[in-house]
């Protein structure tokens, strides 16, 4: 028959399917490979983390690894996505690796203290772990959940409701609202786009904001509010902040404010800010060449308030604010790899000149650390790596005592901080658990 | 490995298309990096037009200028049969359609590359999140993207096929009076099968069929039985009117 066609003579033809099963065979080793074969061995653990430690999750043991319970040895861990007996999801696990609790959601979200957020289909689930081991009630669904250290904002079907750490309902609303940083309060938005400030005890607001402006949250005794749409003249669309005290006054020295943290993975008991020199509108604009007015900008440095609020630390033009744990302040200077950690209790600088960034988490007298690597040209470390692991990759981590001295080599790709001795570590990609060893 | 008039044919075609090939690739890449730049995502629409333009004149020169057009004369006087030139037409416009598909995935994988510290290890760790997500929100088990693969490789070859049948029959059984009807009962019908090979996991889904892999296999299946029919039925169409081979 003329239609008929050997096509497995063609050398073209063979090439495209040889190319093929090449590519088949690649994606199929990568998503068949055994999870036995990258798990640390005992010894191989030994030798990365050195005789002050001891392994508790070997790397690669587990795809993600979270401490739960520090105090009770109890973690959040979610199996490597690689084997036949893979199963998607979280459980809890104890330090021997027997599960407590199983079939949680999928990544997770949102941590705060003994409290997690998971993504679960479309929605997340809210995980008190205590609560869930007592009485074996499963984490709920919900369409959003913010967490904070007192609170926890639960959204579903277009109600909110806050609930403190023991579930006991706080306040509820039909509107958005967002948790504030400050015991009692939330910030809520209405539907014309106005922000208030809301009592949660009284349900009453006690501030509003003016049009425009967004409050963002509540951090060492000040609020922190936002605008970018004031200067409607000016062809440059420019955010800038200030800062209200409690009684919703704009404090006097608080200037504009062009960069700041707000809690977060910092100290909630301190507010970071970069202040801008230029204090009214007249101030902060002149005439371009095209005769349309343009921002001059004058950078003043950064500034650390307390909850009283008084300036607590005030760095150079350019000075770069990496962290504050406790009250200890991770600083250094324009474009500097070289860190002082500043006590904002005393001001006094209790270690100078460090090239040691620690997240100085000193509590157990331990505390996660890196150093820039060889040939380093940027330094970017800072309290946002505890959210963002793929900015760790790009330095070495180990751990120190509360005097910046190694207790293990720099040999992780990455380190989250102690939680009582246990500390996460990050190598080739995987994640394993340790022990810091005369910590208990 | 000797080449035969099959390889000659695939070669002679894609000679002929390269440049459209090429060109609609590049449009690809444009388009993959006006979408990782958030402020150029509305212009991605612009490179998107570009690609299928070079696309269509790629199916164009191969399905159509080739065989009835201005060039027919001189692809006709080869020495191949209607079975190989029809099989090389196909393949080829299948490759140059992959192709713009491996540079979306290759662009991808470079940034999962970079973004992973620039390391082999990293773009592995990169993807295994990224499949773990999707295992993970969506129940798509990870070996379904290899099915998922040949049933795209599957059904881009049928679709050429498709194509190349489409404009054989029109040409060869439309009579003048009756253009019009014909041309908007072979695109219609063209479009009608592919939606329905391409929603064949939907149908199966409203059937209660609730699988990831049948779906993926019956489209695997499906696909290459319908590129042979049109493959078949476009050689036999070629033989009647020029009594090629």
């Amino acid at each position: 028959m003329k239609g008929n066609l050997n096509i497995l003579k063609s050398k073209f033809i063979m090439i495209f399917l040889a190319i093929l099963l090449v590519c088949m065979g690649l994606m199929a080793s990568l998503f068949f490979v055994q999870g036995d074969t990258i798990v640390y061995s005992q010894e191989q653990m030994e030798e990365l983390i050195g005789p002050a430690a001891e392994s508790v999750f070997a790397v690669g043991l587990y795809d993600d690894i979270r401490i739960a319970d520090a105090e009770k040895g109890i973690f959040l861990v979610r199996s490597v996505s690689t084997g036949e007996n893979y199963e998607p999801g979280f459980r809890l696990v104890n330090e021997k690796g027997e599960t407590l609790y199983e079939s949680l959601g999928t990544r997770v979200i949102d941590r705060a203290g003994k409290n997690f957020t998971l993504k679960y289909g479309d929605g997340v689930l809210f995980l008190n772990t205590e609560r869930t081991l007592e009485t074996g009630e499963p984490p709920k669904p919900y369409d959003s959940v913010q967490l904070s250290s007192d609170y926890v904002l639960l959204r579903k079907d277009g109600t909110a409701q806050v609930h403190d750490l023991d579930g006991n309902l706080l306040y509820s609303s039909h509107a958005h609202i967002k948790l504030s940083g400050k015991a009692g309060y939330v910030i809520e938005e209405d539907i014309d786009g106005f922000y208030h400030i809301v009592n949660m005890n009284t349900g009453e607001t006690e501030y509003t904001a003016p049009e425009g402006i967004v409050i963002m949250g509540y951090s060492g005794g000040m609020w922190l509010l936002d605008s970018h749409n004031e200067f409607e003249d000016i062809d440059i669309i420019w955010s800038y902040g200030y800062l209200l005290d409690d009684e919703y006054n704009i404090t006097a020295d608080s200037g504009i404010i062009s960069g700041w943290n707000l809690g977060g993975e910092s100290s909630a008991d301190y507010m970071s800010v970069q202040q801008e020199l230029a204090v009214n509108y007249e101030n902060r604009q002149e005439i371009g060449k095209n005769g349309r007015k343009r921002i001059r900008v004058y950078s003043h440095g950064n500034l650390v308030y307390d909850a009283v609020p008084e300036t607590r630390y005030e760095g150079t033009n350019g000075s770069h604010i990496r962290y504050i744990k406790g009250d200890i302040l991770a600083t250094s200077g324009y474009n500097e790899t070289i860190i002082d950690y500043i006590d904002l209790t005393t001001g006094e600088t209790v270690i100078a000149d460090s090239e040691i960034f620690s997240f100085m988490d000193l509590e157990d007298g331990i505390a996660a650390a890196c150093i820039c690597n060889k040939n380093q040209n940027t330094d970017s470390r800072s309290g946002s790596f505890l959210t963002n692991e793929n900015k760790m990759k790009d330095y070495s981590w180990g751990f120190v005592d509360e005097e910046l001295n190694p207790l293990t080599g720099f040999t992780f790709d990455g380190a989250y901080p102690t939680e009582n001795g246990y500390a996460v570590i990050v190598k080739d990609g995987c994640k394993g658990l340790i022990r810091l060893k005369g910590v208990s | 490995m000797k080449e035969n008039n099959l390889d000659k044919c695939i070669r002679v075609n894609f000679k002929m298309v390269d440049n459209e090939i090429a060109a609609a690739s590049c449009m690809s890449l444009f388009v993959v990096f006006c979408i990782m730049t958030l402020w150029l995502s509305v212009l991605a629409i612009v490179p998107l037009i570009v690609t299928f333009v070079y696309l269509f004149k790629m199916y164009k020169k191969l399905f159509y200028t080739s065989v009835y057009g201005e060039t027919a004369v001189t692809y006709q006087s080869m020495p191949a049969s209607a079975a190989e030139m029809t099989a090389a037409k196909i393949f080829v416009a299948g490759i140059g359609n992959i192709i713009c598909v491996v540079t979306y995935i290759v662009v991808i994988a470079a940034f999962l590359f970079f973004l992973g510290g620039s390391s082999v290890s990293g773009l592995i760790a990169n993807i295994q999140k990224i499949v773990t997500d999707l295992s993970a929100d969506g129940g798509i088990a990870a070996y379904t993207l290899v099915l998922a693969m040949v049933a795209l490789i599957a059904s881009t070859f049928m679709q050429s096929a498709l194509i190349f049948l489409a404009v054989v029959a029109y040409q060869s059984v439309v009579r003048e009076e009756k253009k019009g009807l014909y041309r908007f009962l072979i695109i219609t019908g063209a479009y009608v099968i592919n939606q329905l090979l391409g929603r064949s996991g939907t149908l199966l889904e409203k059937l209660g069929i609730d699988s990831l892999i049948i779906p993926a296999v019956i489209g695997i299946v499906l696909s290459i039985v319908v590129m042979v029919v049109c493959y078949r039925k476009t050689v036999k169409l070629l033989e009647e009117k020029y009594e090629w081979g």
